[in-house]
């Protein structure tokens, strides 16, 4: 089986190669302005369904995770060959990408919610593959908490976002503009926050580069192309109904700014290759977020763009990471160069990534760029992009050109990888010349109606590779350049890096929760047993006692008050309280034996003979059985009286006492006993009712109650036979 | 009479959870016969009450004519009677081997046997 698996899985690739078709034959239809709806009924009562819906937003999305999961497929084939979980990493991976596939076309909020988190979780499992490692498990379990953490206000803001708009169907909440709705602010907050999680923006950065313990194919699939880029879908999803405000602008501009800043500045300080590409995906999607905020049909035209770009040249640049550790046996981004000669084609495709991502003409990054700078032209927020957009620069030069030219070090004795590991990069590095090149038509076929869908109206889009000599033009020269000091200054900036960060704070905050767990434990799981009970029963009495104070009650007339049954009921209180105080054993059995007769007596007042006789032989008994035992035991310790104790008795008592006067004589149904009282002797030829009840009707609950004596009696008998001293013996 | 009766089976509810949480074992037992049977008055009181009227057919009738005292709750008190009687016979036999082998009756003592 294992043998057949290793060559197998060199063909799952062909799974999203169907799916890119697939998805590829809609952008007819999509063009022509139509939707392509699936639903089935999924909790109709809170019209609620398990819905599908693409657009031209979505199909892009769509495209990019099947398009990059085929490259990745095959990739991690030979990546992982003869890797222990292998299988393991085929399962996660393709769970994964059907989850994310039903992130974003989802037609209906709770399904997104579902698939949404369904990638945390897989997501969680794929970091968390060479779970034998300590760093891996606890990358694995810091993108989990820190994602679903996120999901869970997600799942509050969908649910807000569907009160308000009436509706879980995405598409009849995309029809509409909530921003004057008075839940409109905690729907922005709470779906941000869940974005911001997702999409690893500030202050929820640090979970993403932690997450490059997973093996390189993971990197470059869910943490740079596709799962990562969820957040940023779902603000871009909900722009037409949420965006254009003042509070949406101010806030996904500021997050956006600083995550863009911070994860380029730590992208290019960074040592690990990997973790350089990591910051800088952290930077594109603050970028992203970014252009979002701004909102104009510019910047949405440059989100798309950047994130087509992006997708393929970062997509490309982790394979060529993994690809060059793999032939090179090194991670760390300085001990690398050289290696265009013995890896050419490796080198290749890392190149050509590289050129889209410094944004070289005539690639995709460049067209992107140029966008970019357009949409921000003559405003303040241009000299952000432009700061991120030359520390990136910086970046690219250092994952995808530093390796390559230059010296070989000595200590690298490089070999070219095998083809599905340099061919994977290459085809995306080639993917995002071809789109440059082709920009008009990937303009009118992929981004317009993206756009489109993102704008919530039609949107006029001519994408062009060449814009003519303008000032944009010298802004993206001027980029380049001072992109090629950021890298060679490098080594300067790397000594500005802080010392600590938010992956610190999500120690500190890790080891507060455990502390606050433990000290919780022991407070509540103290082991004594009577102080469960105390606990149960002052809840049970606070949650009944106080709504059932406000009850209207009846009271039951005092009267028919015989003065002897009245002296009984005295004296089985006062025998009542002095078993409770009496200090020796038998003694305060006997009381409780005056107590038993006491209600045998009742019993025999109120109707009920058969009863009475019971109650007064099992009463018997019971005062034998206690006495037998007794005896044998000192007298009670002297016990102070502790008042909540006391206390707590009395409420108690008040409790039963208060709901004996509610209830009793109260039934609001036909009683049964009438049957019984009817067929009692025509059906089962007896008089006395109870007994006919007993052994006729539910003759079965007797027997199981003879059963529960027999086996009572059995324990207390085994136990008794035991010699004294070691009870095991 | 329903209230006096209702404030009885309070005062015998009300001791008995005030000896269910004492430290002692054998008073927690008192505490509990306590309260098992103050639950059979409650249930006993449920239908309200009827005086003098057993429910049984009397000879020559074939039907149960009202009023009489209704039957079915009389029918599970006694099964609860005697099932009481089955628990609380094994927990005083229990307790009298915790204190024969172990010589203690206070249940605080009692943590952590199985270490």
């Amino acid at each position: 089986m294992r043998t057949l698996g290793q060559r197998v899985v060199y063909l799952f690739f062909l799974l999203p190669v169907g799916l890119f078709l697939y998805f590829l034959r809609f952008l007819p239809e999509l063009l022509a302005g139509e939707r392509v709806r699936e639903a089935w009924s999924w909790v109709p009562g809170l019209g609620i369904a398990f819905a599908f819906y693409l657009d031209g937003f979505s199909l892009l999305f769509a495209l990019l995770i099947s398009g990059i999961g085929a490259i990745v497929l095959l990739y991690g084939a030979s990546y992982l060959e003869s890797h222990p979980y292998q299988d393991r990493f085929f399962v996660f991976i393709l769970a994964f990408m059907g989850s994310m596939l039903g992130l974003v076309l989802a037609g209906d909020l709770i399904t997104l919610f579902v698939f949404w988190e369904l990638t945390s979780l897989t997501s969680f499992l794929l970091v968390g593959l060479e779970h034998e490692r300590p760093s891996a498990r606890r990358a694995a379990l810091q993108a989990l908490f820190v994602t679903v953490f996120g999901g869970l206000f997600l799942l509050g803001g969908l649910v807000l976002l569907a009160l308000a708009g009436g509706s879980y169907s995405l598409e009849a909440l995309l029809a509409q503009d909530l921003t004057e709705h008075p839940y409109y602010l905690p729907i922005l907050l709470l779906l941000a926050l869940g974005a911001f999680a997702k999409s690893a923006q500030f202050p929820f950065h640090f979970w993403l580069p932690n997450a490059m313990e997973a093996p390189t194919p993971v990197s470059a699939y869910l943490h740079s192309a596709t799962m990562v880029k969820a957040g940023v879908y779902l603000l871009a999803r909900f722009h037409p109904v949420l965006g254009g405000t003042e509070v949406w602008h101010g806030l996904l501009t500021a997050v956006g700014g600083v995550t863009m800043l911070l994860g380029a500045f730590s992208a290019l300080t960074s040592q690990e290759i990997k973790r350089v590409l990591a910051y800088s995906t952290v930077s594109v999607l603050g970028l992203l977020t970014f252009l979002l905020g701004v909102g104009s049909e510019g910047a949405i035209k440059a989100m798309v763009l950047v994130l087509l770009a992006h997708a393929l040249y970062k997509g490309a640049l982790f394979l060529v990471a993994g690809s060059v550790d793999h032939g090179a046996r090194e991670k760390k981004v300085e001990n690398l160069g050289g290696l265009a000669g013995a890896m050419p084609w490796t080198a290749l495709g890392g190149l050509l990534a590289a050129a889209s991502m410094v944004g070289l003409p005539p690639t995709m990054g460049f067209v992107a760029k140029e966008f970019l700078y357009k949409a921000l032209e003559g405003t303040l927020l241009l000299v952000a992009a432009f700061l991120t957009s030359l520390l990136l620069v910086g970046v690219a030069l250092l994952a995808g050109v530093k390796p390559f030219v230059g010296k070989k070090p000595a200590h690298l004795s490089p070999h070219e990888s095998p083809w599905p590991l340099w061919s994977g990069p290459l085809v995306l590095g080639l993917a995002g010349l071809v789109l440059g090149l082709g920009a008009s038509e990937v303009g009118r076929l992929l981004v317009a109606p993206a756009v489109a869908d993102v704008a919530g109206r039609e949107v006029p889009v001519r994408v062009y590779l060449w814009g003519g000599l303008n000032p944009v033009l010298f802004l993206s020269l001027a980029t380049v350049l001072a992109g090629v000091g950021a890298f060679s200054l490098r080594g300067s900036l790397r000594r500005l890096s802080l010392p600590w960060g938010a992956d610190q704070a999500y120690d500190r905050l890790i080891l507060g929760l455990e502390r606050l767990a433990k000290w919780q434990t022991t407070l509540l799981q103290h082991g004594y047993v009577r102080l469960y009970t105390a606990t149960v029963l002052g809840a049970g009495l606070l949650v009944t006692l106080l709504p059932a104070l406000r009850l209207p009650v009846e009271w039951p007339s005092f009267g028919g008050v015989r003065p002897y049954e009245a002296l009984v009921l005295l004296l089985m209180a006062v025998a009542a309280f002095y078993t409770a105080r009496s200090r020796s054993p038998i003694f305060a059995v006997v009381a409780l034996g005056l107590v038993g007769y006491g209600i045998a007596l009742i019993y025999l007042f109120y109707g009920a003979p058969d009863l009475a006789m019971t109650q007064l032989l099992v009463e018997t008994l019971t005062v034998l059985v206690f006495a037998f035992v007794f005896a044998a035991m000192p007298r009670f310790a002297k016990e102070k009286t502790v008042p909540w104790k006391a206390l707590l008795g009395v409420g108690v008592g008040m409790a039963v006492t208060w709901g004996i006067l509610l209830t009793s004589g109260q039934a609001k149904l036909p009683p049964v006993s009438q049957f019984f009282a009817e067929e009692s002797y025509v059906s089962a030829f007896g008089r006395n009712v109870v007994n006919v009840i007993l052994v006729d009707f539910r003759a079965l609950d007797t027997l199981g109650e003879v059963v529960v004596l027999v086996l009572a009696g059995l324990g207390a008998f085994a136990l008794l036979r035991r010699k004294n001293g070691n009870p095991r013996t | 009479m329903m209230v006096l009766l209702a404030f009885l089976v309070g005062v015998l509810v009300g001791v008995g959870v005030y000896l269910v949480l004492q430290g002692s074992l054998a008073r927690f037992l008192l505490g509990l016969a306590l309260l098992s049977n103050a639950a059979n008055l409650v249930v006993f009181l449920s239908p309200g009450l009827v005086r003098g009227h057993s429910p049984i057919i009397p000879l020559g009738a074939k039907v149960l004519e009202p009023p009489y005292a209704d039957p079915l709750p009389q029918a599970m008190i006694l099964t609860a009677i005697v099932i009481g009687l089955g628990v609380l016979a094994f927990a005083v036999v229990l307790a009298y081997r915790v204190h024969q082998v172990l010589g203690t009756d206070d249940l605080d003592e009692l943590r952590g046997t199985d270490r």
